[in-house]
């Protein structure tokens, strides 16, 4: 007992070292200026407006290093809808908020990889996990525009909604006169159907109910021509008619500025109405990805399957709602084998072993699960 | 608004009435002979005035009759008449509120000067160096006693120690000023460099702590990374979006802290030798002086019960939520 | 309403249910029980008590704080049985022989004076005061008294504050006004003039200096309530309001059980953390209060009162071990409080976790 209570101080104290080095080195990155051949890259195909490349983003917290995400890789394509599922705490709003390098320092921090952004433009391409903090400022709420969750804390509270859009529009459109910017913003409420604009302009955020809020942020994202929309469960806190309402207006406003959505939801009809490629997390890493028609007709990953289960379906006799058993493990030095081998009705004797590698089952629709192994192998055979 | 002003103002004047009883039943208290046991040591004490304050206090007669008497009297403006000074005690009032508010008032514009921009720079740097040294003199300030730091500041920079600084009264003795010339004006500012350096330094820790509490939860708010995240720069988010939302309570704060201009300062006002109402009241206290106590202490309650009903307003002022609600 | 509980209960027992059917589940397979205490193993599993206590612990000012209020607890309390000399005893010395002379040998005494302000020395540490009684045997019970001031006066206003506070922010309406109105009546009153006034009472009244302090003490709690008051209401009534209560109280518990379940484990913390920093602002007014004279006087010792030796010109310029460190053990004493108060407050709310 003793010698446990020892272990475990001198582990906490190991974890205390190893994270106070880690937040050492992020204030050093940050201090340094960073030259231009640093971030800029190559896109491997110029189709893509986003590629994440094998990104790893960890949380240096006191009980051990939680990896939120642990090696996700997957592409946007200019124009598209890029649906990302999963339970809560599977590492898609880590995933977001990596993209747009506002996570909580220094306690997190992207430990590796790269987020390759198409920046068609300046006819460049940019690591975002690189690029140093000026310029990703430049590059959020213009380039990449970003709606949260919460409708009713997302704004603040002491500023009316025209000098909150003012503001957006403001940071990245030069050149506009005040009385410029104000009319641009009242045209923005307009476009996403706000009846009442000028009276909303002059308004508070409390005085507006959560569709509206939700309107006026989008309207906010909108506002200076993004190319990428990362949308965090935009309709998870609103009413059921609203949600649809908001899903169609984001959808419209895409194709009217063409420019692509990452949408990250937990809500399997959502994805399926508004995606075209679907990713689905599981632990801080993809289980499964590809077109929207794949995941939907063909679900593969047995946690793909128990999502779509536990989608509630009216049509059935199912009286009683299919639900995987277990929970998300804690992220905490996860080992390298499938995590899902727990919860998982398909467990065979494989998946004692190492992590699953990606395992294609067409060009788009890949796989990590032991299940399809075979197959790979004798489609390699042949 | 004006009904919630209205609400406000009424539940103020009850708390008034609450505190003139509590006051007043203080004073019976007393032992019957009160008037003659507390004035026996002083011989200015004339017949004429105990009976004055025997009338004015209503010894003579039931509890009830006697708050009524001299609930009257205070509304009136009549608070009785000091021991002291044998003066009526709203005309002392009167007379050394100036100094105390003067003081105090620039006290607290300095605390605000240095709390704030302390205040938020160690939010912003939270677990940093910075923070932690600023939030160790934080504590020293706020632990600190401040007849103590007063006696520190006295033997170092007073006449037993470098002899910089004048260490008690306003103005120095054997000299005459004609009007308000600028030389009067160094004086004073020579004389009150020490006590409102005492007030800063023990005084500004609180507000300190405030900000920083209050900026480290508005820097982590949801609206915070929406500004970051709809690409605003920085300091803009700390100094617009964030420091906007900390001001609300902090102007709360503010009118609260409307009260201690005035009451705050008794301890210091008695070390340095200020003629303010504090360092009456002290003396006063050591006379057994009840009427300009009871005075100084309505007076006090008076402004505490405004202060409240500022903050309120002020309130308003900043947070729209609750300008239309 | 009725039917609404029925469901929720019914609900809950469909939770339960599952739960044992996941345990079933876990014995039929041996399996992957093992697998997850593999997993578990890797990581370190602390009780929320024990993140708590990392947490202050990790805290370095609040284990200073803490380490100086252990010593300084010894030395007011446990010191005073090893000094040679007593709280009051003054000390003379010989008018020839300049000799040392207690005071229980009352038959010298004739023939002396008084040794008053003597410098430090093996027979005295810190010298002897003006009225020439040992410095450091009077800073031992000086403390005595201010930490004990200090946890009578903090018990009395959490008793009546935590109270009034609760059932004021329990009960709500017509009780919650009343009991409100209280508390802006106590707190309208400042605090230092009102015992100006209490002062000159208890002069009139002619109250021996050794009780006085008992009357400081009880106003002083009676006074300090109000503030706790305000906080644990204020406390309640948002914890009311989250939604785990709300859920509580429709699945229609008991209201024993909902208080000391839900309400005051919740509370808990803020109580712990109002009475530690509460502590170091009693010590300070106590000081304050006996340093004007009202509080703790002559021959008894108090912090404060020994400071109040420094309005005495030459005092304050030769003779600083008289004044010094009194002064010094009050700011230590009270820095102490709020480190710990403050560790206490960061390791009790999760939101500051690093």
């Amino acid at each position: 007992m003793e010698a446990s209570k020892q272990e475990r101080r001198r582990k906490l104290r190991d974890i205390k070292r190893f994270n106070n080095k880690k937040y050492k080195e992020l204030a050093k990155k940050k201090r340094q200026h960073i030259p231009e051949s640093a971030y800029l890259t190559q896109m491997r195909d110029p189709n893509n407006l986003l590629e994440i490349d094998d990104l790893h983003t960890f949380f240096y917290t006191d009980t051990g290093t939680v990896k939120a995400i642990d090696g996700v890789s997957f592409d946007i394509p200019r124009g598209k809808v890029v649906g990302v599922v999963g339970e809560s705490g599977c590492g898609k709003s880590v995933t977001s908020l990596s993209i747009m390098r506002i996570l909580q320092e220094p306690q997190g921090q992207i430990a590796g990889g790269q987020i390759r952004y198409n920046q068609a433009a300046q006819n460049r391409a940019l690591d975002l996990t690189k690029v140093p903090l000026k310029m990703m400022e430049k590059l959020r709420g213009g380039d990449i525009s970003m709606i949260f969750q919460e409708p009713m804390t997302t704004l603040n509270p002491v500023f009316t909604i025209g000098q909150q859009l003012d503001e957006a529009i403001k940071y990245h459109t030069e050149k506009l006169s005040k009385k410029e910017i104000a009319a641009r913003s009242v045209e923005m409420l307009k476009m996403v159907g706000i009846a009442n604009a000028e009276g909303v302009y002059k308004m508070y955020p409390h005085e507006l109910s959560g569709g509206m809020r939700q309107r006026v942020v989008i309207a906010m994202v909108l506002a200076c021509h993004p190319q990428l929309i990362i949308a965090d469960e935009p309709t998870t806190a609103l009413d059921v008619t609203i949600q649809a309402q908001i899903l169609d207006l984001l959808r419209h406003l895409k194709n009217q500025i063409n420019a692509s959505i990452m949408l990250i939801t937990h809500d399997l009809g959502v994805v399926a109405e508004t995606a075209d490629y679907v990713v689905v997390m599981y632990a801080g890493r993809i289980v499964e990805k590809g077109t929207v028609q794949e995941i939907f007709h063909n679900p593969s990953h047995p946690y793909t399957l128990g999502l779509m289960k536990s989608r509630p379906n009216f049509v059935g006799e199912n009286d009683r709602l299919y639900s995987i058993p277990g929970s998300v493990p804690n992220p905490i030095d996860l080992p390298n084998y499938c995590f899902f081998r727990n919860r998982c009705e398909k467990a065979c004797a494989a998946c004692a072993g190492t992590y699953p590698e990606m395992i294609s089952l067409s060009d788009t629709h890949k796989v990590a699960c032991y299940l399809y192994q075979d197959a790979q192998k004798r489609k390699e055979g042949e | 608004m004006r009904q919630y002003i209205i609400r406000r103002v009424l539940i103020s004047l009850i708390v008034l009435f609450g505190v003139s009883i509590m006051l007043y039943t203080l004073v019976r208290l007393m032992p019957s002979d009160y008037v003659s046991l507390s004035t026996a040591n002083s011989q200015k004490m004339t017949e004429e005035m105990k009976e004055n304050l025997r009338a004015i206090y209503g010894l003579d007669k039931s509890i009830w009759q006697g708050y009524l008497d001299w609930l009257w009297n205070a509304i009136r403006g009549n608070l009785g008449e000091s021991l002291l000074f044998k003066r009526p005690v709203t005309e002392i009032i009167a007379k050394y509120a100036p100094v105390t508010f003067s003081i105090a008032a620039i006290a607290l514009v300095l605390e605000l000067l240095v709390a704030i921009p302390l205040g938020v720079l160690a939010a912003r740097k939270q677990y940093s160096k910075t923070d932690y040294i600023i939030t160790t003199c934080v504590f020293i300030g706020i632990s600190l006693p401040i007849f103590f730091f007063a006696a520190i500041l006295k033997r170092i920079f007073g006449f037993y120690g470098l002899n910089w600084l004048p260490i008690s009264g306003m103005l120095t003795a054997r000299v005459t000023y004609d009007g308000f010339t600028f030389a009067k004006f160094l004086d004073y500012a020579k004389h009150l460099i020490l006590p409102i350096t005492c007030f800063v330094l023990t005084g500004c820790g609180g507000m300190l702590r405030y900000t920083r509490t209050n900026m480290l939860e508005a820097l982590s708010s949801d609206y915070v990374r929406t500004a970051r995240a709809k690409g605003v720069p920085e300091h803009r988010v700390v100094y617009s979006h964030a420091f906007r939302n900390t001001l609300i309570p902090i102007v709360t704060l503010l009118g609260a802290s409307l009260p201690s201009l005035f009451s705050g300062a008794a301890v210091t006002e008695g070390i340095f030798a200020l003629e303010g109402l504090g360092n009456i009241a002290l003396r006063a206290s050591n006379m057994a002086d009840v009427p300009y106590l009871m005075g100084f202490n309505m007076f006090l309650a008076v402004l505490t019960v405004l202060g409240y009903l500022v903050s309120d307003i002020l309130y308003a002022v900043v947070d729209p939520r609750v300008r239309l609600s | 309403m009725n039917e609404e509980k029925n469901v929720l209960q019914e609900e809950i027992d469909a939770l339960e249910a599952e739960k044992e059917v996941v345990s079933a589940e876990d014995e039929a397979a041996p399996n992957a029980a093992i697998e997850l205490d593999e997993l578990d193993e890797k990581r370190v599993f602390l009780t929320p008590g024990q993140m708590v206590m990392k947490r202050f612990f990790r805290n370095r000012l609040a284990v200073i704080g803490l380490v100086i209020l252990v010593l300084m607890a010894l030395f007011c309390f446990v010191g005073p049985l090893f000094s040679p000399y007593s709280e009051t005893e003054l000390f003379y010395l010989d008018k020839t022989t300049g000799e040392e002379i207690r005071m229980t040998e009352s038959d010298r005494i004739t023939n002396a004076v008084l040794n008053s302000k003597a410098l430090p020395s093996a027979a005295h540490w810190l010298g002897t005061n003006e009225m020439g009684q040992d410095m450091f045997t009077r800073l031992m019970y000086g403390g005595r008294i201010s930490l004990l001031v200090g946890f009578v006066v903090v018990a009395v206003e959490m008793l009546v504050g935590v109270t009034l506070g609760g059932i004021a922010g329990y009960y709500g309406g017509k009780v919650d006004m009343i009991i409100m109105r209280l508390v802006e009546i106590f707190v309208s009153i400042p605090f230092i003039p009102l015992m100006l006034i209490l002062s000159s009472l208890l002069i009139s009244l002619k109250v021996s200096p050794e009780n006085k302090i008992y009357y400081t003490m009880f106003v002083m709690g009676i006074i300090y309530w109000a503030g706790v008051a305000r906080m644990i209401r204020g406390n309640i009534l948002s914890l009311r309001e989250m939604e785990y209560m709300q859920a509580a109280e429709a699945t229609g518990i008991r209201t024993s059980r909902k208080i000391f379940k839900h309400l005051i484990p919740n509370v808990m913390p803020i109580i712990i953390v109002m009475a530690t920093m509460d502590l170091g602002g009693v010590i300070l007014m106590e000081s304050t209060m006996s340093f004007l004279g009202i509080g703790v006087g002559q021959p008894y010792a108090s912090w404060g009162n020994m400071v109040s030796s420094v309005n005495d010109n030459v005092i304050m310029r030769n003779f600083l071990n008289i004044w010094l460190p009194p002064g010094i053990c009050i700011l230590l004493t009270v820095l102490a409080f709020n480190f710990v108060g403050d560790g206490l407050r960061d390791a009790f709310d999760p939101k500051m976790k690093r």
